[in-house]
């Protein structure tokens, strides 16, 4: 008998002994949900390979965190720092007309962006940036002719050809390799085709004078549709401040809120982005989900079994939100990671106007006016933090946490009971994650739990996760453990009690726990960076840790 | 590459529950414990599910599975936890074991072929795998040394091995 005949009896007869296969598919149901792939501490951006890309088109809110919905901010990047005129110019509109491409930037740190028929994306085509297509697809990169790909087809981009007009830089040729499959296009010659292995050379389509003429007239449409616009919003302003009879008494408006379709909460800055999402769906959303949320973890702590029915309830209302959430994140708003921009005051703020609203107790006039303050306020002290200098990103989410947490805070307590009640019914204050108006949202998927019962286990596993991704060799390795352990071992609020099932299977920690595991974190990265002489690429990878490493036990 | 796609929960619970199980018996196989192998069955199913995936039938889906299991198995080790070469066995073993009800048959006669298990043999492995008890344990209670025990237990399983394959060749 071989030692893997011998290992296959073995592992069958504890099955035979009780060790039989679990019912993982409501635990499943509910990871898919989240972000955080694997268990490993991000200490760096993996570089994509395109045959392992995966992005979900659809982002889900589910058990309370919103989750990593990936889209390339093509417009923050180039805002930064556009390396020169060209840089700006391969940033270009992809169409897609039909079927479906994924595009992936050739900056490995950048993740992918799906573009779904009839919706277009700003990107940048630098040379090695990818485009994919599982089915059959049209799509249109800037001003360069239509391509008809097939399914499994993946292009990437060689090089674009730039020139100047009237001093403006623009593409006038761009040039694609075609990985695998074949795409199809009509040149000035007929129709024109390449497969696998070959070289597409295209050129800019010069529009003609009808097309100038078509633009002219669309734009001259929404100059006069804006001037109109504005001419209505001045004759309300004057009505308001003239207060006539004719006009509808404050008191009234007072005593039928306005509902929050609409962006109740506003800054300039965002307004334009925040507009197009649906609010009443984000209220409405929310509204259900929190309870459920509560009947999941309670479930699981009195029969230490997750409810596969709750999950695929919370399933399928995350599907109500995957319409929202691409919009809301295109704002552009400051904070870590997707939850970042959710669990900002902005939107805090108008989610729960609008969660309110569903629940039957509306914000009245005072509280608006109370928020807003609080949302201008909390806003600025962001920014601040956002564009502070701090020695880790930990850190800075950790600031950014502690002035999100102040502002829940100051939020709750303009709330009626009734109100409070709705928003935090009773139990989801518990655990960090499960309140759908809590930071926890923004921490949860970042958590990366280590099965250690004390300060030594920890700082082992943690140390060798550390090590590997540093590059330490033996003698390194060993130290990095002493010094992780003793700054473990400091942090007696990890060491309180043993995990709850709660914490073990769904990672809603308890409540105050993941800013004792973020405080850790700070700590160790801290004590690494001081008692360990880096190179600069090993205190790069160091700086950008972002995940939590948290103990369970 | 990446598909768009909507993903129904009840597809998902019935995917899962329709090759869990062997997914799991099979890293229990490599060697991860009942703890691990939660870990990867969900991760190996989240890949599954988050990354686009041509469906080619269910063998070719479970011939999948497995292998992005065993992947994220090796992963969890610094070093490998066994040698390239190995793979090929592995998947002969486990193949031959699993047939195409994911281990379900084999573990029903293995079940039956405990039964035959004579005196001691059967009185060491229920000790061993109904009851835990360590080696120490069933050594004190059954007056032997520990590497008596763990040498009965091998050829146990050796045994129980053989009637397994007997069983299936319908010996």
């Amino acid at each position: 008998m071989t030692d893997w005949e011998d290992r296959l009896i073995d592992s069958a007869l504890q099955e035979v002994g009780g060790q039989q296969p679990p019912d993982l598919s409501a635990r499943i149901l509910i990871a898919l949900g989240e972000a955080a792939p694997g268990e490993l501490p991000v200490l760096r951006s993996p570089p994509r390979k395109f045959a392992a890309s995966v992005l979900l088109a659809a982002a889900f809110l589910c058990l309370g965190m919103l989750t990593a919905y990936v889209v390339s901010y093509a417009f923050d990047a180039g805002h930064k720092s556009p390396a020169s005129a060209e840089r700006v110019a391969e940033r270009v509109a992809l169409h897609v007309a039909s079927g479906a491409v994924e595009f992936v930037s050739a900056d490995a740190e950048r993740p992918g962006e799906i573009v779904a028929a009839g919706e277009a994306a700003i990107v940048s085509a630098h040379r090695g940036a990818r485009l994919f297509a599982s089915t059959d697809s049209r799509l249109r990169l800037g001003v360069f002719p239509m391509l008809q790909v097939r399914p499994a087809t993946e292009l990437e981009v060689r090089s674009m050809g730039f020139s100047m007009k009237n001093g403006v830089v623009a593409a006038t040729s761009l040039t694609i390799g075609v990985v695998a499959g074949i795409v199809t296009w009509d040149a000035m010659s007929g129709p024109e085709v390449r497969a696998s292995g070959e070289v597409v050379h295209l050129e800019s389509e010069a529009p003609d004078a009808k097309d100038y003429l078509a633009e002219n007239a669309r734009l001259l449409a929404r100059v006069q549709a804006l001037e109109q616009q504005n001419a209505q919003l001045l004759t309300v302003r004057q009505g308001v401040a003239a207060a006539t009879p004719e006009e509808p008494p404050p008191a009234e408006v007072e005593a039928k809120p306005e509902v929050a379709t609409a962006l109740m909460f506003k800054d300039p800055k965002y307004a334009d982005a925040l507009s197009q999402v649906d609010w009443s769906a984000m209220g409405k959303a929310s509204f259900e989900i929190q309870p459920l949320l509560n009947e999941l973890v309670r479930i699981l702590e009195e029969d230490g079994e997750i409810s596969t029915e709750i999950a695929v309830q919370l399933e399928k209302l995350n599907t109500h939100l995957v319409g929202e959430i691409p919009t809301l994140l295109k704002a552009g708003l400051p904070g870590t990671g997707p939850n970042g921009a959710y669990t900002h005051p902005l939107v805090v703020a108008n989610t729960l106007a609008s969660t309110l609203d569903a629940a039957g107790q509306p914000l009245d006039g005072a509280q608006s006016a109370a928020l807003a303050g609080l949302v201008r306020s909390f806003s600025a002290e962001l920014d601040g933090v956002a564009a502070g200098q701090y020695e880790f990103e930990s850190e800075t989410m950790m600031h950014e946490i502690e002035a999100k947490d102040r502002f829940y805070a100051e939020m709750s307590q303009r709330l009626t009971p009734e109100q409070f009640a709705a928003i935090y019914p009773k139990g989801s204050t518990d655990f960090d994650g499960l309140s759908l108006f809590g930071s926890g949202l923004m921490t949860r998927h970042l958590l990366r739990p280590i099965k250690a019962a004390n300060a030594a286990d920890f700082a082992r596993r943690a140390g060798n996760r550390m090590a590997d991704e540093l590059g330490f060799n033996d003698a390194d390795t060993a130290r990095l453990r002493t010094v992780l352990e003793s700054v473990a071992g400091a942090n007696t609020e990890m060491w309180g009690k043993p995990s709850s099932a709660v914490e073990r299977k769904l990672k809603f920690l308890r409540a105050g726990r993941t800013k004792a595991a973020l405080s850790n974190q700070v700590a160790m990265l801290r004590a690494v960076s001081r008692q360990f002489q880096l190179t600069a690429e090993q205190k790069k990878k160091l700086f950008s840790l972002q995940g939590v490493m948290v103990p369970l036990y | 590459m990446t598909q768009v796609r909507t993903i129904d929960p009840r597809d998902v619970s019935q995917l899962v529950q329709r090759h869990q199980a062997e997914v799991w018996r099979y890293v229990r196989f490599l060697g991860a414990n009942a703890e691990l192998a939660d870990d990867l069955v969900q991760e190996t199913f989240l890949q599954l599910l988050r990354a686009p995936y041509e469906d080619q039938g269910e063998a070719a889906r479970t011939a999948w599975l497995r292998k992005v299991a065993r992947n994220l198995y090796v992963k969890s080790f610094r070093r490998p936890p066994f040698a390239v070469v190995d793979l090929d066995r592995i998947e002969a073993v486990w193949s031959d074991y699993a047939q195409e009800d994911g281990g379900e048959e084999s573990l029903a006669t293995l079940r039956e072929c405990l039964e035959k298990l004579d005196g001691r043999a059967r009185q060491v492995v229920r000790l061993h795998y109904e009851d835990r008890r360590s080696r120490r344990e069933i050594g004190d209670r059954l007056e032997m040394g520990e590497q008596g025990v763990k040498s009965l237990l091998r050829r146990s399983r050796e045994l129980l091995r053989q009637c397994v394959e007997r069983a299936r060749r319908g010996v």
